[in-house]
């Protein structure tokens, strides 16, 4: 049955979309902008790992580690250096700041590793049959990953102190502050988390696919809709979202053209503004 | 050097249309317009394929214009209702969308190889000559649109657009039908980039998708927020400065930069990254205006 080859197939890119779904969104629901240089911060983890993997780190994962780390560090910079100084600014001075950090990152490594495709020079692995599903042993990997990152945060949102703190801040920042929690504590460990989380996506795009300087800006508008059909700050519908996202553009790339993937995107976007803005766990007031 | 110098001054102007388009709906409505190359694209097709088709160009610039503004609409009903960032993902992604719909379907773009033989303005113009029309043409053009512009601007309209722009719930307040605003200002703007596509196919003569990337959009976006969003000379002073520095750092090369293409190209990128932050931390008002304190 191509039908569940296909499926597989999808939920393997979806659960990468995923993860470079979640911090977009978190941040969007408690910075009130979306990050365009999130995804490109994905690219950063990628060449990171390379770099890191072919000079002085040859064990992959730790590699692939040591680039997540450089990445929460940028991210960390880029909100405490350039976004902290905007607060209380409109959203749309973010958003143009945020497109500015975008094309740093994105070209400092066009400037520093050029723009031919690179990869990971990774052991091929003869695939896993399932009776008729075939699966590269590496997407089985991506998969149970970004399972077991998302049900992480589903655990610390909803029941450890840290979790409440963030829901609260989500809901009325100012209300939190005055009632003693310390909000920039809490976005300094958001952008963190979310920063990594954008430079695991980034690795895991990297296995399956190619290295180019806009592996991760490729990635923004699936990683918009995930974020606009599951809900603003839902992590939960992200993950679903950005799973059914996946499975919608690996058809539209089997039984359209490959390339239309994009278009199909955009369609699930328009649909979704068009019954549901606020997405399927969303509140409404971020909407608008 | 006139030759060269008419050249610029050509590609200049168009970038002056595309910035004068982007400085109604960015500087005077607020609205994120991350895909203003999807309509300079619309424009750019649709005027080469019905003037290869024996259309006159008068005409398929025309259609140009009505084409991408009509292109406009349904963004603008599906994003403005919601929150600017909204607008400023979703146009993106149309922008390559658009891109990928022109590389795809051949039997009516050509594809990824192009649209070549576009007619010129002026063909029965001795050789020598049509750029020199071109370039008046497109002063004159330029010169219509922005008065069209000021009078628009300083009409009641106008100042709806500034209310909705400064503060959206007062605009309402006052009865004003702010998506109503924000559609035609976004509509408007880019029946003007429709002009300027329409241009730049008459002009190069032939046009395909790789010309239609995202970074057209971002030079203009620098240009309008460096010259000063919301006052149209500032944004014409704007491009100029883009195009002195796009073929400024063309001529580094020459001086002895150890720098190939694509670092060069990759160089310029970060510097406009760069004026962005910068500007939107220290000048958000533009180059030329000193940020207001309160």
């Amino acid at each position: 049955m191509p039908v569940l080859q296909t499926i597989a197939d999808g939920i393997a890119n979806g659960a990468i979309l995923a993860l470079l779904a979640v911090g977009l969104s978190v941040i969007f629901r408690l910075n009130k902008f979306v990050n365009v240089a999130h995804v490109d911060m994905a690219t950063v983890g990628a060449y990171a790992t390379l770099v890191l993997f072919t000079s002085v780190l040859p064990i992959f994962w730790l590699a692939a580690i040591a680039g997540v780390a450089v990445v929460a560090t940028i991210g960390y910079l880029s909100h405490r250096l350039v976004y902290r100084r905007l607060r209380g600014q409109r959203s749309i001075t973010l958003i143009i700041t945020s497109i500015g950090v975008a094309f740093i990152l994105r070209y400092l490594v066009t400037f520093i590793w050029g723009s031919n495709q690179q990869a990971f020079s990774l052991p091929l692995m003869r695939a896993v049959r399932l009776s008729d599903i075939r699966m590269s042993p590496y997407d089985l990997v991506i998969i149970a990953l970004a399972c077991a990152i998302f049900l992480g945060l589903f655990l610390v949102m909803r029941y450890t102190s840290l979790g409440r703190a963030l829901r609260a801040v989500a809901d009325n920042p100012d209300l939190a502050r005055v009632a003693g929690l310390q909000t920039q504590k809490l976005l300094t460990i958001v952008w963190l988390a979310a920063s990594a989380l954008a430079g695991v996506g980034g690795v895991l795009l990297a296995v399956k696919t190619v290295i180019t300087p806009y592996l991760g800006w490729a990635m923004l508008l699936p990683a918009f809709a995930a974020m606009i059909f599951g809900g603003v700050g839902s992590i939960g519908g992200t993950f679903l979202a950005a799973i059914l996202i996946g499975i919608v553009s690996e058809f539209a790339a089997m039984y359209w053209l490959p390339t239309y993937r994009l278009a199909a995107i955009f369609g699930v976007i328009v649909l979704v503004l068009i019954v549901r803005p606020q997405g399927l766990f969303g509140v409404k007031a971020v909407a608008k | 050097m006139t030759a060269y110098l008419v050249a610029i001054g050509i590609i200049a102007l168009i970038y002056v249309l595309l910035a004068l388009s982007l400085n109604l709906q960015w500087g005077h409505t607020g609205l994120i317009n991350f895909g203003l190359v999807a309509f300079f694209a619309i424009g750019a097709y649709v005027s080469g394929i019905l003037s290869l088709n024996g259309w006159p160009i008068v005409l398929s610039m025309t259609a140009a214009v009505l084409a991408a503004a009509v292109a406009a609409w349904p963004l603008g009903r599906l994003t403005l209702t919601l929150k600017e960032d909204y607008l400023a993902v979703i146009a993106v992604g149309f922008s390559e969308v658009v891109r990928s719909v022109l590389e795809n379907e051949s039997w009516l773009t050509g594809g990824p190889s192009g649209l070549p033989g576009v007619p010129r303005l002026y063909a029965q113009a001795p050789a020598g000559m049509r750029d020199m029309l071109m370039f008046m043409t497109l002063v004159i053009a330029v010169i219509v649109v922005f008065a069209l512009l000021q009078r628009l601007l300083r009409s009641p309209f106008g100042g709806s657009l500034r209310g909705v722009r400064d503060n959206e719930m007062a605009a309402a307040a006052l009865g004003k039908n702010v998506v109503s605003f924000k559609t035609r200002s976004l509509v408007l703007g880019s029946g003007i980039a429709g002009l300027a596509g329409a241009f730049y196919a008459h002009y190069l003569t032939f046009i395909s998708p790789e010309q239609f990337t995202p970074d057209v959009t971002f030079n203009v976006w620098i240009a309008v927020i460096i010259g000063g969003s919301g006052r149209n000379i500032g944004v014409i002073l704007g491009t100029f400065l883009l195009i002195v520095f796009l073929e400024g750092t063309r001529f580094l090369n020459d001086i002895g930069i150890g720098l190939d293409g694509s670092q060069l190209g990759a160089l310029r990128f970060i510097l406009i990254g760069l004026a962005l932050v910068l500007c939107m931390l220290y000048r958000p008002a533009g180059l030329f205006v000193k940020p207001e304190r309160g």
